[in-house]
C-alpha cells in the first residue's frame, strides 16, 4: 500500500509471566515507520516502550516474557514474528541496529573494540577481518573518535561513557541499517555529552538514509529530532502525531501534562513548574478503564470503568481518549 | 491524591483495585521462602531432626553406649533380639554340620542350640541405669554394631553430637567473622590492611592441615576439636562481612542517612547490621553443613569424637570397616547425615535466594 | 605484565617462610615428644638420641638449622621410620597424590563448567533440573559416604572397578573410583558457581548487544559469556586446590593408595615431626604456587585489572 513504509507494527502484545501475574507490559501497539524517518517514543519507566521494540527484535527475554499477538512487517514483505531464528538473526546488527541505554555496561569488558566491531561486519557483509578491521576504523572515525586506528584495540574501560556511546553507535550504523533503535541512548550520559550524541545520530541518519525509532522519556529529545511522536502510558499509545502536532497541540491530557511539566525558556516563567501528580499503575490484572484517571485532571465518569478506544483524527492522527469520541 | 482505601485488614487496594503489596523486607523474605518447596522440605527436616535430638532422653530407645554380648552385628530388623540370634546360630551350626557331611545335628550341637533358647528367654541383664531387662527380648530396628550397641540409639546420640557442634562451631566462627569483618571494614586504615594481611596468610596455608596436627598433638577432646575448627573458620565470614560493610559505608543511602545528621551509631545500628543481617543469617546456615562435615571429616580419619560418644562421622568410619558384611553400619549413619546436610544446603539456599533483594526485581 | 608477575613471585618467598616458621613453632609447643611414647628408654639413650636430631640445643638454633636445611631442599630424617629421610617418602608418595588431584581437578572443572553454561542456557528445563541436583548430592553428601558408596556398588557389588590400589598393581582402571569421588564436591560447587555467573552474564547488557548484533548462540556464549563467566570459578579455583589437598586424605585412606596424604595422617598419629612439617611445606608451596597462578590467569582474563 505504502511503499514508503520500512516497518508496519500492528496490534502488539507483550506479555511477562511473574510470580504476581501477568504483566501486560506492552497492550496492543500499532504503528508505521517511514523510510528515513525519524520516530519518537515517549514515555515514563515502564510504560512499555522499551518492550516494544526489543520485541521488534525478538530480544525479549523468554520466559518470563512472551509475544503474545501483533505482527511487524518489514519492507512491507516478511513479519518478524513468524521468522525463524537464523531469519531473526540475519535481519539484527545487519536490517535492524540497536543502541542501548548504558554505553557502560552494553559493551563486553572482556573484548577488545576491534573484535567486537569486525565480528558484526564478517558475519553480515562478508568481509574479511582485514577488510572488516579497515572498515572498524573508518566508522570510528566517523562518529568522531581521535585516533581510531590505535583506539580501535582498546578495551571499553578505557573509553569514557560518551566516547563509548559512539562506539556503540559506530558499532550499530557499520552494517548500514534501514532502521536503528535507540532505545534511551543519552539518559546515562552527561548532559553536555547529550546533545553531541543526539546531533551525531541525526545527522548519521541522515546521511545514511537510516530510519530511527529514538525512545525517550525526555520531550527535549523528541522537539529537537523527531519528525513524527508517539506518546505511550501503561503499555499503550496513547497519542501519535507529527512533531508539530503534538507540542502545538497536544490532545490527550498526559501530553498535555509532559508538555507543561517541561520548563520553557522561550516563555516568561509563570510560577511554579507543572507536575503530573501521582504514580502510573501496575500493569498487572489492571481493570477495565482509563489508566490515566487518577492522575487526569478532566476526569469523567466513564474513564474510571471503560477503556477508551483509539480515536482516529484528521491527518492520521490518533488519541485514545474520550474527549475526543465525538469529534470523529 | 491517590485515594487508598482498606478493604479488609489484609489488603490494601489502590485506585485500580489492586492489591497493595507489603513492604517489609522480612516479610517478603519470609513470602519467597513459602514458595520454594525445597526450602520448606529442608526446614521441616530441620525441625524433625532438632525435636528428635532434644528429646532423645525421653524416647523409647537403648542406651547409645551399653554393650550387649551375643548382640554383635545383629541385622536391623523389628524381631527380637533373641530370634535374631538363635536364627544366627542355628544356621552357623549346621552350616558346620553340612560342611561335615551330616544332615542330622549331633547332641551337643543341640543341647547348645537349646540352651541358647532357653537363655533367651530368661537371660536377664542390669542396665547402665540400674534397671533390669529381659535383653534378648530388645528390637533394634535398625541392628546392632561391633559392639553390640543400638544403632539406632547411636544415630540419634551421634547426630545430637554432630549437630551441636555444627550450629556451636558456625555460630562461633560466624560471631568471631562478623565482629573482625566489621571492625576491619567500619575503622579502614592500618587495622583494615593488616587484618587482611593475616587473612591473606591464614588463606595460603592449608588450615585444615593444621587441624588435623593440632588434633593429634593436642588430643582428641571435643573441645580441642571445637577450638581448632573455630580458629581456622572465621576468616570467610570476615571477608564477606568487610566486604559488605564496605560497599554499604560508600552507598548513598548511607551517605544520605550521615549528611541528614545521623551519627556513627545510628548509621551502624539502623543502617549497616540490618542491611548485612540478611548475608549473615544465610551464611550461618550455610557454615552448619560444612562444620558438620568438617567434625565429621576428622572423627573419619579417627581424630574427632572419641568413644563411648558418637558422632556422624564416627558411626560413618566403623561403616565403612564393617561394609563388605554389614553395610547397614553404613547405610543408616550415612543416610541420617546425608539427609540432614541436604537440609540444610536445601535451607541455606532458600534463604538465600529469598533475602536477596536483587532477585526481586529481576523480570 | 611480566614485571607484575616477578614481584607477585617474589612474593611468594616471604609467605613461605611464615608458613614454614608457623609450623616449626606450632609443633614445638606440643606437650611430649616424639620418643616420649617409647616404653622406657633410658636416660642416657634418650641423650643420645636428641643429640643425634639436635634436640638438646636451645629452640632457636633448632629452628635457624631446620630452616637452612629447607632452603636446601632437605626436610631432615624422620623420627620414626629410622632407615630413609622424609625427602624418600615425599618423593615416592607425592607423584600419586598429584596424579590423583590434578586429575580431579580437571574432571571437576571441565565437566563443571560444562553442566554449569548447559543449565544456564537450558534453565529450568530436565538438563537443568538433572545437573543440579547432582551438583546438590555432591555439596551435601561428604566425600567419606561417597567413597565407600561408590566402592561398594561398583567394586563389591558388580565387580567393574577395583576396590583398593594403585596404578601399578591393578591398572589405570583403579584410578576411576578415586578420581570421580574426589572431583564430585568440586565438580559440584563449579557447576553451581558457573551455573550462576553465566546466568548473569546472560542477562547482561553486553550479551543483549551481542545478540542485537545477530550474533549465534554458540558464538555468544564461548566468545562473549564464557571469558567473564570463568571469572569466579578461576577465583574458586585457589579454595578448591585446597579442597582437593584435604580430601585426598580421605580418599587415600578410603582407596588404600600410598599417596602423601596417608604418609601425613600416619605421621600425625605417630608424633612424626620432621615428618609433618615436611609434608605441610610441601603443601602449603603447592598451594602458594596454585594461588599464585590464579592471580595471573584472572588478570589474563580480566582486561579491567591493571597492574600496578
Amino acid at each position: 500500500m505504502n511503499n514508503d513504509v520500512i516497518l508496519k507494527v500492528d496490534g502488539l502484545k507483550t506479555y511477562f509471566n511473574t510470580d504476581d501475574g501477568i504483566v501486560k507490559a506492552v497492550d496492543g501497539v500499532s504503528f508505521e515507520l517511514k523510510k528515513g524517518e525519524t520516530l519518537g517514543l515517549v514515555g515514563e519507566s515502564g510504560s512499555g516502550k522499551s518492550v516494544s521494540n526489543l520485541s521488534i527484535m525478538k530480544l525479549i527475554p523468554s520466559p518470563p516474557g512472551k509475544i503474545m499477538a501483533g505482527t511487524a512487517i518489514i519492507d512491507g514483505k516478511e513479519d518478524i514474528f513468524t521468522m525463524t531464528e537464523a531469519q531473526i538473526r540475519e535481519l539484527r546488527g545487519n536490517r535492524i541496529a540497536m543502541i542501548f541505554q548504558d554505553p557502560m555496561t552494553s559493551l563486553n569488558p572482556f573484548l577488545r573494540i576491534s573484535t567486537q566491531m569486525i565480528e558484526t561486519l564478517v558475519l553480515h557483509q562478508n568481509m574479511s577481518k582485514k577488510e572488516a578491521l579497515v572498515k572498524s576504523i573508518d566508522m570510528l572515525e566517523l562518529v568522531g573518535i581521535p585516533h581510531p586506528d590505535k583506539r580501535v584495540h582498546d578495551y571499553p574501560h578505557q573509553f569514557s561513557g560518551g566516547m563509548r556511546q559512539r562506539v556503540m553507535i559506530a558499532m550499530a550504523l557499520s552494517c548500514d541499517p534501514e532502521i536503528l533503535i535507540a532505545d534511551e541512548p543519552t539518559s546515562a550520559l552527561d548532559v553536555t555529552i547529550q546533545a553531541q550524541i543526539l546531533e551525531l545520530i541525526q545527522s548519521l541518519s541522515k546521511r545514511l538514509g537510516t530510519a530511527v525509532i529514538m525512545i525517550t522519556h525526555d520531550l527535549d529529545v523528541v522537539a529537537g529530532m523527531c519528525d513524527t511522536v508517539i506518546v505511550m502510558y501503561a503499555g499503550r499509545i496513547v497519542e501519535k502525531g507529527t512533531n508539530d502536532e503534538i507540542f502545538d497541540d497536544p490532545k490527550h491530557p498526559y501530553t498535555r501534562g509532559l508538555i507543561k511539566s517541561v520548563p520553557r525558556l522561550d516563555r516568561p516563567a509563570a510560577g511554579r513548574l507543572f507536575s503530573i501528580e501521582g504514580q502510573p499503575p501496575n500493569v498487572i490484572d489492571l481493570p477495565a478503564c482509563c489508566p490515566f484517571h487518577p492522575r487526569c485532571g478532566e476526569v469523567m465518569a466513564k474513564c474510571k470503568n471503560i477503556t477508551p478506544g483509539v480515536t482516529k483524527l484528521e491527518n492520521g492522527r490518533e488519541v485514545r481518549c474520550f474527549l475526543y469520541e465525538g469529534d470523529k | 491524591m491517590s485515594d487508598t482505601i482498606i478493604k479488609n485488614k489484609d489488603t490494601v487496594l489502590n485506585e485500580f483495585d489492586q492489591p497493595v503489596k507489603g513492604v517489609s523486607l522480612m516479610q517478603d523474605a519470609w513470602r519467597r521462602l513459602k514458595k520454594n518447596k525445597m526450602a520448606m522440605f529442608g526446614l521441616v527436616t530441620l525441625i524433625f531432626y532438632t525435636i528428635i535430638s532434644l528429646s532423645a532422653p525421653l524416647l523409647p530407645i537403648h542406651s547409645y553406649k551399653q554393650q550387649v554380648l551375643g548382640h554383635q552385628f545383629l541385622k536391623p530388623s523389628l524381631r527380637p533380639a533373641g530370634e535374631l540370634m538363635y536364627e544366627r546360630q542355628d544356621k552357623l551350626i549346621r552350616g558346620m554340620a553340612a560342611k561335615e557331611g551330616r544332615t542330622e545335628l549331633n547332641e551337643a550341637e543341640i543341647k547348645k542350640l537349646a540352651d541358647l533358647k532357653a537363655s533367651i528367654t530368661t537371660e536377664k541383664k542390669v542396665l547402665l541405669n540400674g534397671e533390669e531387662v529381659l535383653v534378648h527380648e530388645r528390637v533394634y530396628p535398625l541392628g546392632t554394631d561391633s559392639l553390640g550397641r543400638d544403632l539406632l540409639a547411636r544415630i540419634i546420640y551421634g547426630g545430637q553430637v554432630s549437630i551441636l557442634i555444627g550450629l556451636l562451631g558456625a555460630i562461633t566462627s560466624v560471631l568471631i567473622g562478623v565482629v573482625l569483618g566489621a571492625l576491619s571494614g567500619y575503622i579502614g586504615g592500618t587495622f583494615d590492611s593488616l587484618m587482611m594481611h593475616f587473612v591473606d596468610i591464614m588463606y595460603s596455608l592449608p588450615y585444615m592441615l593444621l587441624v588435623i596436627i593440632f588434633m593429634a598433638v593436642f588430643g582428641r577432646a571435643i573441645q580441642n576439636l571445637f577450638f581448632a575448627l573455630a580458629i581456622v573458620s572465621w576468616l570467610t565470614v570476615a571477608r564477606v562481612v568487610r566486604g559488605q560493610i564496605i560497599s554499604l559505608k560508600n552507598s548513598e543511602y548511607v551517605e544520605a542517612a550521615r549528611s541528614s545528621g545521623a551519627g556513627t551509631g545510628r548509621i551502624v545500628f539502623r543502617h549497616l547490621i540490618p542491611n548485612t543481617a540478611g548475608v549473615i543469617i544465610v551464611y550461618t546456615t550455610l557454615r552448619v553443613p560444612s562444620f558438620i562435615m568438617l567434625e565429621a571429616f576428622l572423627s573419619f580419619l579417627g581424630l574427632g569424637v572419641q568413644a563411648p560418644f558418637a558422632s556422624w562421622g564416627v558411626l560413618i568410619q566403623d561403616g565403612v570397616y564393617a561394609m563388605t558384611t554389614y553395610p547397614w553400619l553404613l547405610w543408616f549413619p550415612a543416610a541420617a547425615m546425608t539427609l540432614f546436610l541436604f537440609s540444610m544446603n536445601f535451607l541455606g539456599d532458600g534463604l538465600r535466594d529469598a533475602m536477596d533483594p536483587q532477585s526481586k526485581n529481576k523480570l | 605484565m611480566s614485571k607484575y608477575i616477578f614481584r607477585r613471585a617474589l612474593g611468594l618467598i616471604p609467605t613461605m617462610f611464615i608458613i614454614v616458621t608457623i609450623c616449626f613453632f606450632f609443633i614445638r609447643l606440643a606437650p611430649g615428644g616424639p620418643f616420649s611414647s617409647e616404653k622406657k628408654i633410658s636416660p642416657q639413650i634418650m641423650k643420645n638420641i636428641e643429640a643425634k636430631y639436635h634436640l638438646d640445643e636451645p629452640l632457636v638454633i633448632q629452628y635457624v638449622r631446620y630452616l637452612g636445611d629447607v632452603i636446601r631442599g632437605d626436610l631432615g630424617p624422620s623420627y620414626k621410620y629410622k632407615d630413609y629421610d622424609v625427602n624418600f617418602y615425599i618423593s615416592r608418595s607425592l607423584p600419586k597424590s598429584i596424579l590423583l588431584g590434578s586429575l580431579a581437578l580437571f574432571f571437576a572443572v571441565i565437566m563443571g563448567m560444562g553442566a554449569g553454561m548447559l543449565s544456564s542456557l537450558r534453565q529450568n528445563t530436565w538438563i537443568d533440573y538433572m545437573s543440579m541436583s547432582v551438583a546438590v548430592v555432591g555439596i551435601s553428601v561428604p566425600l567419606f559416604v561417597i567413597g565407600p558408596v561408590l566402592m561398594y556398588i561398583f567394586a563389591m557389588q558388580l565387580n567393574l572397578l577395583p576396590v583398593s590400589g594403585w596404578i601399578s598393581e591393578r591398572g589405570y582402571s583403579a584410578l576411576i573410583l578415586p578420581v570421580f569421588s574426589l572431583s564430585l564436591p568440586y565438580f559440584a560447587t563449579i557447576a553451581r558457581l558457573s551455573r550462576a555467573s553465566f546466568l548473569e552474564a546472560l542477562r547482561s547488557d553486553y550479551v543483549r548487544t551481542a545478540k542485537a548484533k545477530g550474533l549465534k548462540t554458540s558464538v555468544i556464549m564461548f566468545k562473549h559469556v564464557l571469558k567473564g563467566a570463568s571469572l569466579p570459578v578461576v577465583s574458586y579455583l585457589g579454595p578448591a586446590f585446597s579442597g582437593i589437598i584435604t580430601g585426598s586424605i580421605v580418599i587415600e585412606q578410603i582407596f588404600r593408595i600410598p599417596g602423601l596424604g596417608r604418609h601425613f595422617v600416619q605421621s600425625a598419629f605417630n608424633r612424626d615431626y620432621t615428618m609433618i612439617m615436611g609434608t605441610v611445606i610441601v603443601y602449603s608451596l603447592f598451594l602458594v604456587i596454585m594461588n599464585f597462578v590464579v592471580d595471573v590467569l584472572y588478570g589474563y582474563l580480566d582486561p579491567r585489572i591493571s597492574y600496578k
